[in-house]
């Protein structure tokens, strides 16, 4: 029986709700004085975990939603990022180190925000320098989102049809990049 | 060994073939079954790559690169290639692999490194595999 | 110290042209501010701050930590997934609550968060006004709070986040008498006795309203919510009114007093002249109503 590995994230890193409509609110007195008659409840956060396999080890991803249905490209890009904690030293047969856990943690959560329900899974693909990139090819489009441990992340742009190219980086151009990504649905 | 410099050695002939071993992490498999490369395998900025005139010399195939490495793949790129994004070629010999080299360069911003996938062509195409 | 509230030191009169009222509905108010975490935060040092409040603040407890928030502009409808990814083997900072005597003050706190709750005492009791009150209160718990930080050198909170809520119980009795009677309480509802629909049963109402900065830009949003609701006290049937303004200004807390124009402005704008009669209002301002 493989051993059960958990990702190991970073706990200060506390990911960002992606619509204020359903934050939780802060009163507290009052709340003991009412009852709601209503069926509206303001949504609960439910923890959920998933199990992923990769080179002979079983991964848990933990997250919290409202219990939704998944968008099609999670379990893809989970798996993605599964399959770099298990890549082993010299992987790229050049000396390549492990991938930083701390990168893949600040990627899965960057991308969370710009991913909507009928994105297209990216490709996870990790770099040498013990980074990571995020990629998608579609038509005619490549897009790459960077992550290093030596800089901010980026974004690569090329339209091959018209040869456009441009490079941003992020978070500022974080509503550039989504609506790219909104694009290649 | 990252922080050295190289300058580029103009022995190295432009069509000079400079070969990189590609793990299939490296690889996506279009709905065609064609192995495509990401960028991300031309990204060091101290790429290491054997050069083919060197193993040609000691009666090395170019497959000889992957021998150690089941299931990698094995592409190529021309020294010209490399040169016209800007990076240096050069010849660093090391014990147990006589035709190493490196390209020499950055890579990771205005999308070089996709630049240098763009010009790579396959010497040994990798098995598509699934992962366990 | 920086004194990162940047506002005068004497108590502010109320602003003259919002709206004010003798006896309004308003049974909760909640100021918040939030900051990017302060990693070298502890529950251990959570607990020592409570002797800096202890006095007034006696009673304490631990609750699980609010999620951070912020107000995104543009905001993707398409891109509401919410997932947040967490390790698995360690344990968040919790939030500390102190409180009161009375139960009508609080204080929550945790490593990114502090909050400052207000209730109003029984109905016979005049409620504390923003301005003399609320806002001097705050500020002057929020610099317990900096001064803690720095004694102990765990950090200078930035802020990205303001919060200011004010609850209403609009009871049943005063004005109207069932959950239908919609249009004796709030403006935006126009009744009609045509079949169908007929008049309404009851109410609930979701509404989001974005808050422009001097330049025009988005600075936050203003959340309105209405649902019928009982008094657990005596059963009296009432209509919640929950008004929530979000967003940040500069560096500091320069947004709360926006966003409590915005609530006080909108709460006036939203409910109809009889219901301010009931509430006794005191400065019928040149905000325009029917």
């Amino acid at each position: 029986m493989p051993a059960l590995g958990t990702a190991e994230l970073t706990v200060q890193d506390r990911g960002i709700l992606a619509t204020s409509a359903s934050a939780a609110y802060l009163d507290y007195f009052s709340s003991g004085d009412r009852l709601l008659v209503s069926v509206f409840q303001q949504p609960v956060l439910i923890r959920r975990q998933r199990k992923y396999y990769s080179r002979g080890q079983a991964y848990q991803i933990e997250w919290q939603d409202y219990g939704q249905p998944l968008p099609a490209w999670f379990d893809p890009l989970m798996q993605g990022f599964v399959d770099l904690f298990t890549l082993l030293h010299n992987w790229d047969s050049y000396g390549a180190g492990p991938i930083d856990p701390k990168v893949v943690h600040y990627a899965m959560n960057l991308i969370n925000g710009l991913l909507g329900p009928t994105s297209p899974a990216p490709r996870v693909v990790p770099l040498s320098s013990g980074g990571l990139q995020l990629e998608w090819h579609r038509q005619g489009i490549d897009l790459e989102i960077v992550f290093d441990r030596d800089g901010p992340p980026f974004f690569y742009y090329r339209n091959r049809v018209t040869g456009d190219e441009s490079e941003h980086t992020l978070p500022q151009d974080n509503a550039l990049l989504r609506s790219i990504i909104g694009k290649l649905d | 060994m990252p922080g050295r410099v190289f300058e580029d050695d103009p022995n190295i002939p432009a069509d000079e073939r400079l070969l990189r071993r590609i793990p299939r992490t490296w690889v996506d498999w279009d709905e065609h079954g064609n192995a495509v490369i990401s960028s991300a395998a031309f990204k060091d900025e101290e790429l290491s790559i054997s050069l083919e005139s060197v193993m040609a010399r000691d009666g090395r195939p170019p497959e000889d690169a992957i021998r150690n490495y089941p299931g990698y793949g094995l592409a190529s790129i021309t020294a010209a290639h490399a040169r016209s994004l800007k990076q240096a070629v050069a010849p660093d010999p090391l014990p147990d692999e006589p035709a190493h080299g490196v390209v020499y360069g950055q890579k990771k911003r205005g999308g070089i490194g996709g630049k240098l996938r763009d010009g790579a062509l396959w010497v040994v195409r990798p098995v598509e595999l699934e992962l366990s | 110290m920086e004194n990162a509230l940047k506002r005068q030191s004497a108590v502010p009169s109320r602003p003259e042209h919002l709206p004010d009222f003798d006896n309004p509905p308003v049974v909760e108010t909640v100021l918040s501010v939030q900051f990017e975490p302060l990693p070298l935060v502890q529950a251990a040092h959570l607990g020592l701050l409570w002797s800096e409040y202890r006095a007034a603040f006696p009673k304490t407890e631990e609750r699980p930590p609010l999620e951070p928030v912020i107000e995104q502009f543009p905001e993707n409808p398409a891109a509401r997934v919410g997932l947040k990814f967490q390790a698995l083997e360690s344990f968040p900072i919790p939030r500390f609550w102190f409180a009161n005597d009375q139960g009508s003050e609080m204080i929550q706190v945790q490593n990114d968060r502090f909050v400052k709750n207000w209730r109003k005492e029984g109905e016979s009791h005049r409620y504390p006004h923003y301005d003399e009150t609320i806002r001097p209160h705050f500020d002057r718990d929020y610099e317990i709070f900096l001064a803690f930080l720095e004694k102990n050198q765990l950090g200078t909170p930035h802020v990205n986040q303001c919060e200011v809520t004010y609850v209403n119980h609009i009871l049943a009795g005063e004005g109207w008498e069932h959950y239908g009677d919609v249009d004796r309480i709030f403006t935006f509802w126009r009744p009609t006795d045509l079949l169908p629909p007929g008049p309404p049963e009851d109410l609930r109402l979701h509404t989001r309203f974005v808050i422009p900065g001097k330049d025009g830009q988005p600075i936050g949003r203003l959340h309105v919510d209405v649902q019928p609701a009982i008094r657990t006290s005596d059963n009296r049937p009432m209509y919640l009114l929950h008004l929530t303004a979000r967003g940040q200004v500069g560096d500091a807390v320069d947004f709360f007093d926006i966003g409590r124009e915005w609530i006080v402005t909108t709460f006036k704008r939203l409910t109809t002249n009889s219901m301010h009669n009931i509430w006794r209002i005191k400065n019928d301002a040149s905000i325009g109503n029917r």
